[in-house]
């Protein structure tokens, strides 16, 4: 919502583009087939086509609307989904944009009772996250889509009605001149949380509400402070409730608060209960100057998620497939991952590298992703929102201890996500070696690592990669390995802090996705066994014999 | 513990509790146990402990 007489995307900071629907020769092959058809032109929906366009698959993208979403939504973009963007070509106008951050600071009756540091290093590419508002994302990752001849996007294009059989679906398209039908092999639902296709599909998300409530609030304000999350419990201004705030570019603030059970959602979103939460709020944390209300919204913390992420040719991906709690910063980094899983994987087996049962990972993995989130954001919704006697009481000792035993701080510490390990996903091999102390899992991210220059992230192909440390094992498997694998081999010495970090003797490998996550890993590795490995893990093993 | 130590903290709780009101009991008590709990510094310990009070308070 905005102030009275501003418009959805009539913004203080931000130019919304204006889309029309398909006019000219777009409209002469409306009905045309497409093999991948992709609904919504949200970041989801944007990053699953970029990553197919990565794979040489073309798809179409249809949204109902004729802009981006309105207002800064998902503000916090996480290490993971740096490197996700970088694989999409886009990370630079995101580097130069965002605010990078790894502090937060927590208050609980205005004194500080903790302040943490997110994981990071030298040895790291990226900070652990970066704020930057979601219409900034939209447009980041849609100058990359405009720019990408594979993709083709019909805005103001409404999803109507669709028909699935086992091998594709018939959609039906309505756009401000006509309704058509068309064909597609294949469904990408990224059409968020109120997803169109999920209800023509009946199915239904399924889960647990949390009671608490909060209203976000962006302003313009010229505050100094540096990018670090603020937490306040128990504030001045919001007497036994909890108040978050965020640093984003272009002087912009996010602030959020939790409503009280006696305020009605209806009372809370009226601008001048906005005005007056967000006048108190800044009392609190000593901003005295003027400042512009830009844009609010309400939500509610949930963990919902289908039982399964697939229907036939569909898959429902990012917030159409599951809803997490925003505490921890989930949402939006949860669904790039979903995005970019199936995008390599259903662009693999589009242009034949993989087999079809590649695509039956693709629930396991991010369905599993989505309840290890909902295991900790549950924690952190419990902290912020205790909904039971038990949760309230601890958290309230928790607090009011940690003004004086700084160990009771930690408890507040919200521990912001790391991505989840495919350890049981079909799309790893089973590792053989367990006694590998210290290295990275299988199905864990491979971490990156400085090397002489650059970084260790640099070097990793578009496909596979086969991470070695000898340079005769990497001949061998040069010479064995079939033209038509899509493996890049990448030799780092040994010995050496790079091999140190995999745990590695010189006869080791690692075999890492085309998402970065590893694959199969051996402490004493031959090209025969790799190679079997990457024909079990693209689902190849048959047609190579 | 001797059992004139036993008969000192009880003590001690009883009277520190009677300073606060009903509701702000719960959460003192809560606070001597993340205190304790982090003297003891043994999770088995303190999983006991956390345990055998429940067990007691169903029989």
């Amino acid at each position: 919502m905005r102030p009275k007489g501003r418009t959805d995307t009539d913004s203080i900071y931000f130019k919304y583009p204006y889309f029309d629907g398909p006019f000219g020769n777009q409209r002469t092959a409306l009905t045309t087939p497409t093999q991948v058809a992709i609904i919504g032109a949200g970041p989801i929906g944007m990053a699953a086509a970029l990553s197919l366009a990565q794979e040489g698959i073309s798809s179409l993208i249809i949204d109902k609307k004729s802009t981006f979403n309105d207002g800064s939504r998902a503000i916090c973009v996480s290490r993971s989904s740096f490197y996700i963007l970088e694989r999409l070509g886009a990370v630079a106008s995101f580097l130069e944009k965002s605010l990078a951050w790894t502090t937060g600071r927590t208050f609980y009756k205005g004194k500080q009772i903790l302040e943490f540091h997110m994981p990071d290093s030298a040895d790291e590419k990226y900070r652990p996250m970066y704020n930057l508002q979601q219409q900034y994302i939209e447009q980041f990752l849609w100058d990359a889509i405009d720019a990408n001849p594979l993709i083709e996007t019909r805005w103001q294009s409404q999803l109507t009605g669709i028909q699935t059989t086992n091998k594709s679906a018939q959609l039906t398209v309505q756009d401000p001149l006509e309704q058509y039908t068309l064909q597609a092999d294949y469904v990408l639902a990224c059409d968020g949380a109120r997803s169109t296709v999920r209800s023509l599909c009946n199915h239904r998300l399924k889960g647990e509400n949390f009671e608490g409530r909060y209203v976000i609030a962006d302003i313009k304000m010229d505050h100094d402070y540096p990018t670090i999350r603020r937490a306040l419990f128990d504030p001045e201004c919001r007497p036994n409730g909890t108040v978050l705030i965020h640093k984003q570019p272009d002087n912009i603030w996010r602030i959020d608060y939790q409503l009280r059970d006696d305020e009605s959602e209806e009372g809370a979103l009226k601008e001048s209960a906005v005005r007056r939460s967000v006048e108190l709020v800044l009392k609190d944390i000593n901003y005295t100057g003027p400042w512009e209300l830009e844009w609010w919204s309400v939500y509610s913390a949930n963990t919902l998620a289908l039982d399964d992420y697939r229907d036939g040719p569909v898959f429902f991906v990012g917030d159409s497939a599951h809803i997490v709690p925003i505490f921890g910063v989930r949402g939006l980094n949860n669904g790039l991952a979903d995005a970019i899983n199936i995008g390599w994987k259903l662009g693999w087996v589009l242009n034949g590298k993989a087999g079809n049962a590649l695509l039956n990972s693709y629930t396991p993995e991010r369905r599993g992703a989505t309840l290890d989130v909902f295991a900790n954001a549950t924690k952190s919704a419990r902290f912020m929102t205790p909904n039971t006697p038990g949760w309230r009481i601890m958290r309230d000792a928790a607090l009011s201890l940690a003004l004086t035993h700084p160990f009771a701080g930690e408890l507040a510490n919200p521990r912001q996500m790391t991505p989840y390990v495919y350890a049981d996903s079909p799309a790893v091999e089973p590792s053989f070696n367990n006694d590998i102390d210290n290295s990275p899992v299988v199905g864990a991210v491979v971490p990156d690592t400085k090397l002489d220059s650059g970084y260790l992230s640099d070097q990793l192909g578009d496909g596979f990669t086969v991470l070695c440390f000898d340079d005769a094992l990497a001949h061998e498997l040069t010479q064995a390995c079939p033209k038509s694998y899509d493996i890049k081999i990448v030799t780092l010495p040994y010995p050496s802090s790079q091999a140190d970090l995999f745990s590695a003797q010189q006869q080791s490998a690692y075999l890492i996705r085309p998402d970065l996550y590893i694959a199969a890993r051996w402490q004493h590795a031959n090209a025969k066994a790799i190679l079997t490995s990457y024909r079990k893990v693209t689902f190849t093993l048959e047609d190579a014999t | 513990m001797n059992p004139a130590d036993v008969e000192s903290t009880y003590e001690l709780l009883a009277t520190h509790i009677d300073r606060f009101d009903e509701s702000k009991a719960s959460v003192y008590l809560a606070k001597v146990a993340l205190l304790m709990a982090n003297e003891i510094d043994n999770m088995d310990t303190i999983r006991n402990c956390i345990a055998a009070a429940a067990q007691s308070m169903d029989g």
